[in-house]
């Protein structure tokens, strides 16, 4: 521990940093997949980081890793935008998404097959509920724990569990049956 | 309602998904788990380079505002300014703590009207006088009714033996028969020297035991000082008229000083009277003593079941009001409690319909 109030800053400063770098990626692709809008995103990601930074001192290792008291703050950032976007509805704006690959112009089936998959899959996730897409969403870009789920959901670890499962099943069954 | 079983695949779907989202090795079952993982995640937008750099900036920058920025100040001008504006309260605090008046209980003097017309100087009041204190005392004392009688006695004969004066004194003694018993009684009033007042408490104490004692004083300096003031005023002008008796030639005149001098010389009395009694009260305290003794056969603390009883209510009153103290203490933080507790799930719960479609 550093002796002087202006080292303890700077050492929580690069703390954050660190942070930072490790989990804005992710932090940034749970929030888009989530709201499908890109400058939305960009402000809620923005936002997340900023009360992150802000509450950084709160942050007790005994609740959970860093990374899911982040991805709780980005929860809770995206969930007032939506909330906002439900009082004052607006034309959603649509994310770029990464475009598939022409299957004519690589040539292999193969290409072609993952693009296709790809589609399936991306339609899939727009079928599930919100809340079994938030669930997915948030596993699958966080990595929680069930524990940590549970805590960000402010539910139990059974119910998150519960619920983690059946969404993932039920993504999978509709993929299944797509393909 | 039994809550419903979790399905018994569960723990290894979750276990599967664990593995693929860890890139360990996984079963053939679970290859289609991973593929959608694996698209799902390599499907996720990437931050722009734009939006990447406006972000990394604000997170060097601490996320302070623009006028933050401008308003920025070193944190040792921060710390000086701290340190100065407690120097500040500091000093406000120190010197706003008042005169410092003492807290005596001398009663304020009031100068009467001199005689109009009289020329004379009258001689200052002495500085720096010594402090004129009338002091009272009582002192409740407890014997066995057998005693009753010496101990009065050794009341009278410490009086004397302190120079002090019995000013009154009612001694009782009763005989209420076999059953009842002797019980017995007395109240004196002392006035002893205030140079030796404790000592003579000290005496009387010895005489039984002390049920209470008190002791009070009153500062009458002021009094005494304008009392003495007020008698140096009218033996000066009393001298003054005496030389305009010597020059006076008319018989007019003459009588006219002469009744002068008569009114003075009663009201020269009357302060002199007054000054003497203050002096007195200085001089000597007023002690008030009781006697009192139980019934014969008990023993000298006189424990009753009335006392018992009136114990006894007082310690419930007392556990009651503890016990309402601390409900109103506790109850707020209940309820703030309760409002947290219920709150913040509600809102958790608005937070969450964001999800839902509108």
């Amino acid at each position: 521990m550093t002796s002087t109030a202006g080292s303890a800053r700077s050492s929580s400063a690069a703390r954050f940093e660190a942070l930072y770098r490790a989990h804005a990626a992710d932090v940034y692709a749970y929030v888009a997949s989530l709201l499908g809008d890109r400058p939305s995103a960009e402000d809620v990601t923005a936002l997340a980081f900023e009360r992150a930074y802000r509450r950084r001192r709160l942050f007790s290792p005994r609740r959970g890793t860093e990374r899911a008291w982040l991805f709780g703050i980005a929860r809770n950032a995206a969930l007032d935008e939506l909330r906002r976007r439900r009082r004052h509805p607006q034309a959603p704006g649509g994310v770029d998404l990464p475009e598939a690959a022409d299957a004519q112009e690589s040539g292999p089936d193969r290409l072609a097959e993952l693009a296709f998959r790809r589609g399936q899959v991306r339609a899939a996730l727009g079928k599930l509920r919100p809340r079994e897409r938030e669930i997915v969403l948030l596993k699958f870009h966080g990595g929680l724990s069930t524990a940590e789920l549970a805590r960000a959901l402010g539910t139990s670890q059974g119910t998150a569990a519960t619920r983690l499962y059946r969404a993932v099943k039920r993504l999978r069954e509709i993929c299944d049956e797509a393909s | 309602m039994r809550r419903a079983d979790p399905p018994a695949d569960l723990t290894a779907e979750l276990r599967a998904l664990e593995d693929v989202l860890a890139n360990r090795p996984v079963p053939p079952a679970s290859d289609d788990l991973a593929e959608i993982v694996a698209i799902v995640r390599d499907d996720a937008p990437d931050m722009s380079a734009a939006f990447r750099a406006r972000l990394e900036r604000r997170v060097s920058e601490r996320f302070r505002s623009p006028r933050e920025r401008r308003l920025r100040v070193h944190p040792a001008v921060g710390g000086v300014a701290a340190i100065v504006a407690a120097a500040i309260v500091a000093v406000v605090l120190g010197t706003s703590g008042g005169s410092g008046s003492s807290s005596s209980s001398s009663r304020t003097s009031e100068s009467s009207a001199r005689p109009s017309g009289t020329a004379f100087s009258a001689p200052p009041s002495v500085a720096g006088s010594q402090r004129q204190v009338q002091r009272t005392a009582s002192l409740s004392l407890f014997t066995t009714p057998e005693r009753v009688q010496d101990v009065a006695g050794g009341v009278t004969r410490v009086t004397a033996q302190f120079g002090g004066i019995v000013e009154s004194s009612n001694v009782s003694v009763q005989d209420a028969g076999q059953t009842a018993g002797t019980r017995g009684s007395a109240t004196f009033s002392l006035s002893l020297p205030s140079s030796r007042l404790e000592p003579a408490l000290s005496a009387l104490s010895g005489l039984g035991q002390v049920r209470a004692r008190s002791e009070s004083s009153d500062d009458i300096t002021g009094p005494y000082d304008a009392a003495r003031d007020h008698l140096a005023q009218d033996r000066a002008a009393r001298r003054s008229l005496l030389g305009q008796l010597a020059r006076a030639t008319t018989p007019g005149a003459l009588d006219s000083l002469r009744q002068r001098l008569r009114d003075l010389s009663a009201q020269i009395s009357g302060d002199a009277n007054a000054l003497a009694a203050l002096r007195r009260q200085a001089g000597m305290s007023l002690v008030t003593v009781t006697l009192d003794s139980g019934q014969s056969g008990s023993a000298g603390a006189g424990f009753t079941l009335s006392q018992a009883w009136h114990d006894a209510v007082h310690v419930l009153v007392v556990a009651a009001g503890i016990t309402l103290l601390g409900l109103a203490a506790l109850i707020p933080l209940l309820v703030l409690g309760g409002t947290i507790g219920v709150g913040l799930p509600a809102y958790r719960r608005l937070r969450d319909r964001g999800l839902d479609r509108p």
